[in-house]
């Protein structure tokens, strides 16, 4: 029996990502959702900007686009580095 | 399309992604997919003349949504950059692209194990050169950490928390230690230059570790690729793995934040090959003692700065 099978028969439970303190997800500071992310644009070939998904992360802003064939890209952009 | 496969006699799966064949190899640096699209250039993967890090899904996939999924995790726009040397605010930042992708395709009913990792150099089968890592969302948990999982019930604890205070105890395979990490070559470490970078406190994922922790972590893995440059002074080939806690719906399965490297290389110029004995025994013959290469190491260290 291999361990994943073993794993699986042992019916082990709990809750996932159990216990992660509300400091694990400190508050965002830096440019608001609303305002344009660094890093993540310029071309002709860019998706329409009301395509873009924006949202926070720790110190991270994320831009979501889709390219042409469906696939998701996504811009991390460091709110606290300087431009 | 992926298909998956249950090897019985060694009892674990085996993923055929035969259209992986295909994938982009060793482009010239002006043809790298990775690289930013300049104006007037040709469109790479990433529409866009500038970026800090992108993170996109792999255009030919290990596995593929409803099934896992594979990512691929671009570090920076300049394609000669390096884990080691990029910046260290940007490194951080890699942290928390981590751990927001664990959490986010963790959070997927049907992926049960996050794994990012980096190979680096054409040594272990690197196909582009520009600085970047993958992300394996597995709708299984893989033999390795699975392997680590049987560790802990065998030792009935964690593993890696064993491990560091035996480390910590001996000081003979010691690197790198600081308030939240602790770097060694591991005793019965199998590749000769093979390192593990382990979250000092019990920490099962990126998703458990205090901001202060993650900013040291990334500080570690750069101090110490940048040793690993220093150590033949040639770029280093490694397979970085992140190991960290399964996310299998409903199941809580233990792990242990930690980053594990295998490079490959046994000396400046020779490759140690898995062969015989390693793939067919499954034991591994090194020809170093861990002892030594982590000598060899800190005085690397010592030279990178």
């Amino acid at each position: 029996m291999s361990v994943l099978r073993a794993l699986r028969g042992a019916g082990l439970r709990g809750t996932r990502l159990a216990g992660i303190p509300a400091c694990m997800s400190p508050a965002p500071s830096g440019p608001r959702p609303s305002e344009p992310v660094r890093g993540g644009g310029g071309t002709s070939e860019d998706p329409s900007p009301t395509h873009d998904q924006h949202e926070r992360f720790g110190p991270l802003q994320l831009t979501r686009v889709h390219k042409d064939d469906g696939r998701e890209l996504i811009f991390f952009a460091d709110t606290r580095e300087t431009p | 399309v992926s298909e998956q496969r249950f090897n019985e006699l060694r009892g674990e799966e085996v993923v055929y992604a035969i259209h992986r064949q295909e994938r982009t190899f060793l482009p010239t640096r002006e043809h790298c997919p990775l690289c930013p699209t300049r104006p007037g250039g040709p469109p790479t993967e990433i529409p866009a003349e500038s970026f800090e890090i992108v993170v996109f899904e792999n255009r030919f996939p290990a596995f593929e949504e409803p099934h896992g999924t594979a990512e691929v995790v671009v570090y920076t726009d300049e394609h000669d950059q390096s884990l080691g040397r990029l910046p260290a605010s940007r490194a951080e930042a890699l942290m928390w692209v981590w751990r927001q992708r664990y959490e986010e395709l963790g959070a997927r009913e049907e992926i049960d194990y996050v794994y990012v990792f980096e190979n680096r150099g054409v040594e272990v089968g690197v196909t582009l050169h520009h600085p970047h890592g993958q992300i394996y969302g597995y709708p299984f948990l893989p033999p390795v950490p699975a392997l680590e999982l049987a560790a802990d019930a065998r030792l009935d604890g964690c593993a890696v928390c064993e491990l560091n205070a035996a480390e910590l105890a001996d000081g003979r395979r010691l690197l790198h230690e600081d308030e939240s990490i602790l770097a060694y070559v591991p005793r019965a470490a199998r590749w000769p230059y093979e390192v593990h970078v382990c979250m000092r406190e019990h920490r099962p994922s990126l998703s458990h570790c205090e901001p202060s922790e993650l900013r040291c972590l990334a500080a570690a893995l750069q101090q110490l690729v940048r040793g690993f440059d220093a150590l033949f002074s040639r770029p280093f080939p490694y397979v970085m793995a992140v190991h960290q806690q399964p996310t299998r719906a409903g199941v809580e399965l233990g792990g242990h934040l930690h980053v594990e490297f295998y490079p490959p290389l046994r000396t400046a110029d020779k490759l140690k090959y898995p062969a015989g004995s390693e793939q067919g025994a499954g034991t591994f013959i090194s020809d170093v003692l861990p002892e030594e290469s982590a000598e060899h190491l800190r005085e690397a260290l010592a030279r990178a700065g």
